[in-house]
């Protein structure tokens, strides 16, 4: 897990959190603190609850015990919307039926802001991860590399304060 | 603006809503005239109403306490939200049933006022919580929730509260089986029910097999017709199959008549009833069955054909062993398909009597109620029986491996001899099938069949001049419904497959049961839950939209749980992390995703509701009439001219808008339709 150095960047706060599948313990009773700005790694074997513990950060999981904080706002029971938090997926899960600048501009759409600025971030933010002019393709046609860097720029453009990596 | 200002903008927001609807939008209605006509119904106001039922103060006092609390700072807003909305939704319910007694019934402002309470508790439930998503999804799981409570559970609890209720509405638990003991006929018809569904059933099975093997494994070009025959079912309106076989095997038959000169009404009873459900049933087998052949992994056979075993050996020892569960399940299913039917044993029956139609005779014939009741319940436990065994024995026993790999190497060819075996035997049942529905369409033409047999467009300007009401009307109903059910069931698949909430179970179960209970017994339960007030709806348009939408639910389900299937959750999860509420994924994300399903849903409800009967029979009025009660009429009273001329109209309605959606979208969508459909 990672959190970019940028202006936004916020601090993560976990206290006590547990997950439960049923009678499956996923994560039992963490607590940490995440500097903003700072880059964290999770490390572990297989099944020891790494991708849990992002997915209730993004609030893609609910904890069933203990409290999350991003800043100082609890969000323990925000929806993944009403946070500030983005996530780039082990499958990336780029949109199939959506070009790869709408892809990147998903998000600032749907925060309805203005065309000029949508078109200008995404192209930047195109630029940044090495894909210039390359908006109009389909996911669909690039390369597992090329697939990366895009949803990369997808995460990046909405200025996230925490930035998830699973 | 004030409502931004607010410190708790949903109940601000319902507050003044409710405040609106209480003071100015009649509560009740006259019986069944929902929307207000006139200046009278101003007096039905919950402020008018008030005096006589001091409870109406208590829901406007629900509306100016929302607005107020909206405007105060509060440290929990999800209370006032959560627990106003129970209370209110309670109270309207309370209400409605106490106001609502003759002449009038519940309104459009018990309709505005149960809305706005349930999305505001809808709110507070998302807000605390409890539903693990937005405010858009919790309410929709309470809306769904309460119209399958509504539309599907309450008619069944309707007909097993009259089962046990005297004429004069006491309750007496030992007047079912008195009832049954006083219908001397019972035990004979109870037991040709059975008989009849278990033969079909074995039968449709058998040839749904054949069907299955020749179509996927044989290497003719013939295989093409076989899937094509797949889809008649869908296509061909109730009394299509028992037309053609009265005007081919009855008194003036074209075979028993007039070419073996027998004067003969032998096919009525059990040989016409049953071959009339194998021809419409066998084809649903064969749908199953083949999605099993289908499914399995080549690489078994391999292994086989390795170890030294010849194709006839791994055909036993594999190849069927494997198909099974497949087999198993087809002849469940069509128990159920053959339990439900109705309009082939109306038609096709005489004598031979079964439970959905004594059930229907019991209504109409001899307004018994606390008969067709029980006779209802009878016939409920056998098909949910079936279809609980169907779901939960065999659910488990699959053999078809799930892995999203796709299979390698090529399903091993049939045996030579079985194949030209099994093909010589499809065709020539196609080719029955088709002469079948030829006959139908010729039987329009003609004066009167094996009497006078002179070319005639007398019965088509018959329908031109007294079925169009009837047509306009089917197509109208059946176009509103389409849809309405499309909506209703994607949204419950989306909200089964993709969340998790308290009752997730129940709402799955209950959506599909509604697939399982016959369509006689959801027509007497509507008649006997829907007929007085506070639930005044029978001799409306609604009542008939109501029972297509919820009668075809499964139809959108089923389309929505296997489109939901192909695509990766991880998209729905990038979305809202990307800001996007759960509606504005579904909108953007999901349902472009799954456009195919969504398609194929709307045609196959559409289709669905112009063919109904079973239900619908009880349910239509000399205003609403449906084209299906208008051949059956026709076929009752012998004029089998106008019912088959009518009956081709229809088959070429459906055909066309199945090859349309052919056009649209593409074969998949056709054949996940077929598999969720096909229930009389």
């Amino acid at each position: 897990m990672m959190e970019q150095a940028n202006p936004q960047a916020a601090r993560v706060t976990l206290e006590g959190v547990t997950k439960r599948f049923g009678q499956t313990m996923a994560v039992d009773n963490i607590s940490l603190e995440i500097e903003p700005g700072s880059l964290v790694t999770l490390l572990g074997p297989s099944g020891c609850g790494k991708t849990t513990t992002l997915r209730i950060v993004a609030g893609l999981e609910t904890a069933t015990g203990g409290k999350v904080f991003i800043g100082d706002a609890e969000v323990t029971h925000l929806p993944p919307n009403a946070r500030d938090v983005t996530m780039m997926f082990q499958s990336y899960a780029l949109f199939p039926h959506l070009s790869v600048f709408e892809n990147v501009a998903y998000g600032l759409r749907v925060l309805k802001r203005p065309e000029a600025e949508v078109r200008k971030q995404v192209e930047e933010e195109l630029q940044l991860v090495g894909m210039p002019g390359m908006g109009e393709r389909s996911p669909s046609a690039l390369s597992g590399g090329q697939q990366q860097r895009v949803a990369l720029a997808r995460s990046l453009v909405m200025q996230p304060k925490v930035l998830l990596f699973d | 603006m004030l409502v931004i200002a607010a410190r708790n903008p949903a109940c601000l927001l319902g507050g003044l809503i409710l405040l609106v609807t209480t003071t100015l939008v009649p509560f009740l209605s006259r019986q069944g005239q929902v929307l207000p006509i006139g200046r009278a119904d101003l007096a039905l106001t919950p402020l008018a109403l008030a005096g006589q039922y001091p409870g109406f103060y208590l829901l406007i006092g629900l509306a100016v306490a929302w607005v107020a609390l909206g405007l105060l700072r509060q440290d929990r807003p999800d209370r006032p939200a959560l627990w106003g909305g129970l209370l209110g939704c309670l109270l309207v319910i309370w209400l409605t049933v106490t106001a609502g007694v003759k002449p009038y019934a519940f309104g459009l402002g018990s309709i505005l006022a149960l809305t706005i309470c349930l999305l505001v508790l809808a709110y507070g439930l998302s807000q605390r919580g409890y539903i693990r998503a937005d405010t858009f999804v919790a309410a929709s799981i309470l809306l769904l929730g309460f119209f399958v409570l509504l539309f599907i559970i309450y008619p069944i609890l309707a007909v097993l509260q009259h089962s046990v209720m005297d004429s004069r509405g006491a309750l007496q638990p030992g007047l079912f089986l008195e009832t049954l003991r006083g219908y001397k006929s019972f035990w004979r018809v109870l037991g040709d029910s059975l008989g009849l569904a278990v033969f079909v059933g074995v039968v449709s099975t058998l040839i749904g097999l054949a069907f299955a093997l020749a179509a996927t494994r044989s290497r003719s070009r013939l295989t093409v017709l076989l899937r094509a025959f797949s889809l008649l079912p869908m296509i061909t309106p109730p009394f299509v199959v028992g037309l053609a076989i009265i005007l081919l095997f009855g008194l003036q038959g074209l075979i028993t008549g007039t070419l073996l000169g027998l004067k003969t009404r032998g096919v009525f009873g059990f040989p016409g009833v049953a071959l009339a459900q194998t021809l419409s049933f066998a084809p649903v087998a064969f749908l199953v069955i083949a999605s099993v052949v289908e499914s399995v992994n080549p690489a078994l056979e391999e292994a086989s054909l390795t170890l030294r075993a010849g194709p006839w050996v791994t055909f036993w020892k594999v190849t069927l062993p494997l198909l099974r569960p497949g087999v198993a399940n087809a002849f469940l299913l069509t128990i159920v398909e053959s339990l439900a039917d109705f309009g082939n044993p109306i038609i096709l029956g005489g004598e031979f009597e079964v439970l959905s139609t004594e059930i229907y005779f019991a209504i109409i014939g001899r307004f018994d109620k606390t008969l067709a009741a029980s006779l209802g319940i009878v016939l409920l436990a056998a098909s949910l029986a079936t279809f609980l065994l169907q779901q939960y024995w065999l659910g488990e026993r699959s053999y078809v491996t799930v892995t999203g790999k796709p299979p390698s190497g090529q399903p091993m060819p049939l045996p030579r001899g079985l194949e030209i075996g099994l093909l010589g035997f499809c065709v020539a049942w196609c080719v029955f099938t088709l002469a079948l529905y030829v006959f139908v369409v010729y039987g329009g033409f003609v004066e009167i069949w094996g009497i006078n047999n002179a070319f005639t467009l007398r019965h088509y300007r018959q329908l031109l001049r007294d079925g169009m009401d009837a047509l306009n009307t089917t197509l109208i109903l059946a176009g509103v419904s389409a849809p309405l059910t499309a909506v209703v069931g994607i949204l419950t698949a989306y909200l089964v497959v993709r969340h998790r909430f308290p009752g997730r179970g129940v709402l799955e179960f209950t959506s599909m049961l509604s697939f399982a209970v016959p369509g006689t017994v959801i027509g007497i339960g509507y008649i006997l839950a829907f007929n007085q007030p506070p639930l005044y709806l029978t001799g409306g348009a609604a009542i008939l939209v109501i029972s297509f939408v919820f009668r075809n639910m499964p139809v959108g389900i089923r389309s929505g749980v296997a489109a939901l299937a192909q695509i990766d959750k991880a998209l729905e999860e990038a979305s809202v992390t990307l800001r996007a509420s759960f509606a504005t994924t579904l909108r953007r994300i999901v349902l472009p995703l799954i456009r195919p399903a969504i398609i194929s849903a709307l045609v196959f409800s559409f289709v669905r509701a112009v063919t109904a009967i079973s239900a619908v029979v009880f349910l239509v009025s000399a205003k609403w009439q449906l084209s299906t009660k208008v051949i059956l009429d026709q076929a009752e009273n012998g004029r089998y001219g106008l019912a088959t001329a009518y009956s081709t109209v229809l088959i070429v309605i459906m055909a066309a808008a199945v090859v349309l959606m052919y056009l649209l979208v593409g074969k998949t969508a056709v054949r996940g339709g077929v598999e969720g459909g096909g229930l009389a």
